[in-house]
């Protein structure tokens, strides 16, 4: 069966959708069921979770193939929901044609960021303007919109359009230096080269602005894409100072430590393993990694 | 053909995509760094096969000439073996010492065999063989002793 046959199944319709704005608060970007794939949506705009912001819509980027994508809330499959979620609301969309053309069938439950929480969007057929969404001139999301309706028109990388939206929520909660350094690296990531094209996960690319969030004295790390398509984030201070996250949509993450250990011949302690985004942290503490994480 | 064992003190190549390097902020100074899963086989390739065998490099001292010059042969030679026949003009050449491939695996409880891949066509190309795609401390023991150059240098 065709991609699009499917979706006329489950959504009963074949929307030519660009973008949907949300009109309850309270989304983010997250991993898809349990087969870690990368976030099918993410949200626009400011913390979500403060009243004022609650006034201000998120719009949800569909990428820039106009083709196809549809939007549908729906109650996803028991099964598929992590223990205790109950049964809640849930969004999936697809675009065939781009990246994530062949994902659609897994796509039917998506894990959000932090909760599992209902969504409501309004769908849009047409590019977004400021005007039609009443958004106050100047306002955040007025600049997010701004930026993803040039960006689609331009007709740059889907990918990199995603990723620039998750970093421009990010400047509400990190440094700016931060925020302007990755996206410089993506910018560098995603110019066209002669080898094949890059791909990176949205969803690892939100678990890292995760980590960052829990530390704003956190100096921007190095950034590295692994063959999975997770973004590998490593602070460096000398051969003995190195800790390092493999960041997975999930929010499971590998990571490894290097630090001073007199006490061992080389003085050097050393140790990788497999953890939480939640958790890793702490492990980053343990090994006294966080102040040269820092600035 | 059975492949040469490259000797200890001569050098390998590995040739860096532009996502696994970036530039480091260290308290020496801002130096470019490899990631160390560029030392790492693939867990699966070719795909559905299972873990890559070795890590593909090539013998720095299979050519002749200054650093320079040798590393534009290393460069021609990837180049030459891909698919795409171009080596992107943002990577970098990641040189590492052999010993220190060995002192590495070593120090990680394993011993690994550097040597060519026998292939007469493409004499210089080699692998680290030995590691799995799980070795982060080792991998990442090598990646610290690599020193990159970028493959397309400014000032050729």
């Amino acid at each position: 069966m065709e991609t699009a046959e499917i979706a006329q199944q489950i959504l009963g319709k074949q929307a030519r959708i660009k973008h949907a704005v949300a009109v309850a608060s309270a989304v983010a970007s997250g991993s898809v069921g349990d087969d870690e794939q990368p976030a099918s949506y993410f949200t626009i705009g400011q913390d979500y979770t403060t009243s004022e912001n609650q006034k201000q819509p998120m719009v949800v980027d569909l990428g820039s193939d106009s083709t196809l994508g549809s939007i549908v809330i729906l109650v996803p499959s028991a099964g598929m929901l992590p223990p205790e979620s109950g049964q809640i609301e849930a969004a999936v969309y697809f675009s065939p044609g781009s990246w994530q053309s062949d994902v659609f069938e897994r796509w039917n439950v998506v894990s959000l960021f932090e909760g599992w929480r209902p969504t409501l969007f309004r769908e849009y057929t047409e590019d977004l303007e400021k005007e039609d969404l009443e958004v106050d001139e100047g306002s955040p999301a007025a600049g997010t919109i701004d930026q993803l309706t040039n960006e689609l028109r331009s007709g740059s990388d889907p990918q990199l359009a995603q990723i620039s939206a998750q970093l421009e929520t990010a400047k509400s909660y990190l440094p700016s230096r931060t925020v302007d350094r990755l996206k410089r690296r993506f910018e560098f990531l995603f110019e066209p080269e002669e080898e094949e094209e890059i791909r990176i996960s949205p969803g690892s690319v939100a678990q890292l602005l995760r980590f960052l969030r829990q530390d704003r004295k956190f100096r921007c790390p190095s950034i590295f894409i692994t063959d999975r398509q997770n973004v590998k984030a490593i602070w460096q201070a000398s051969e003995n100072k190195i800790f390092w996250i493999e960041f997975e949509p999930s929010g499971d993450v590998t990571y490894l430590a290097f630090f001073p250990n007199e006490k061992r011949s080389d003085g050097v302690e050393r140790q990788s393993a497999l953890s939480t985004v939640e958790d890793v942290l702490d492990r980053a503490k343990q090994a006294g990694a966080v102040s040269w994480m820092r600035k | 053909m059975t492949g040469q064992i490259i000797p200890a003190d001569n050098h390998v190549v590995r040739t860096v995509g532009k996502e696994k390097w970036d530039e480091v902020q260290m308290e020496s100074g801002t130096k470019v760094r490899i990631a160390n899963d560029e030392f790492l086989p693939r867990e699966d390739h070719p795909p559905g096969t299972g873990p890559e065998e070795s890590v593909s490099v090539d013998w720095l001292e299979y050519f002749s000439g200054t650093l320079p010059i040798q590393l534009r042969q290393v460069r021609d030679a990837v180049a030459a073996r891909r698919p795409s026949g171009k080596v992107g003009k943002q990577a970098q050449l990641a040189v590492v010492v052999v010993g220190d491939v060995h002192a590495a695996a070593k120090k990680g409880g394993k011993q690994v065999r550097v040597k060519t891949t026998g292939d007469e066509t493409d004499p210089s190309h080699s692998g680290i063989y030995g590691l799995g795609p799980y070795d982060h401390i080792i991998s990442q023991e090598i990646a610290l002793r690599a020193v990159a150059y970028p493959a397309y240098p400014a000032n050729p």
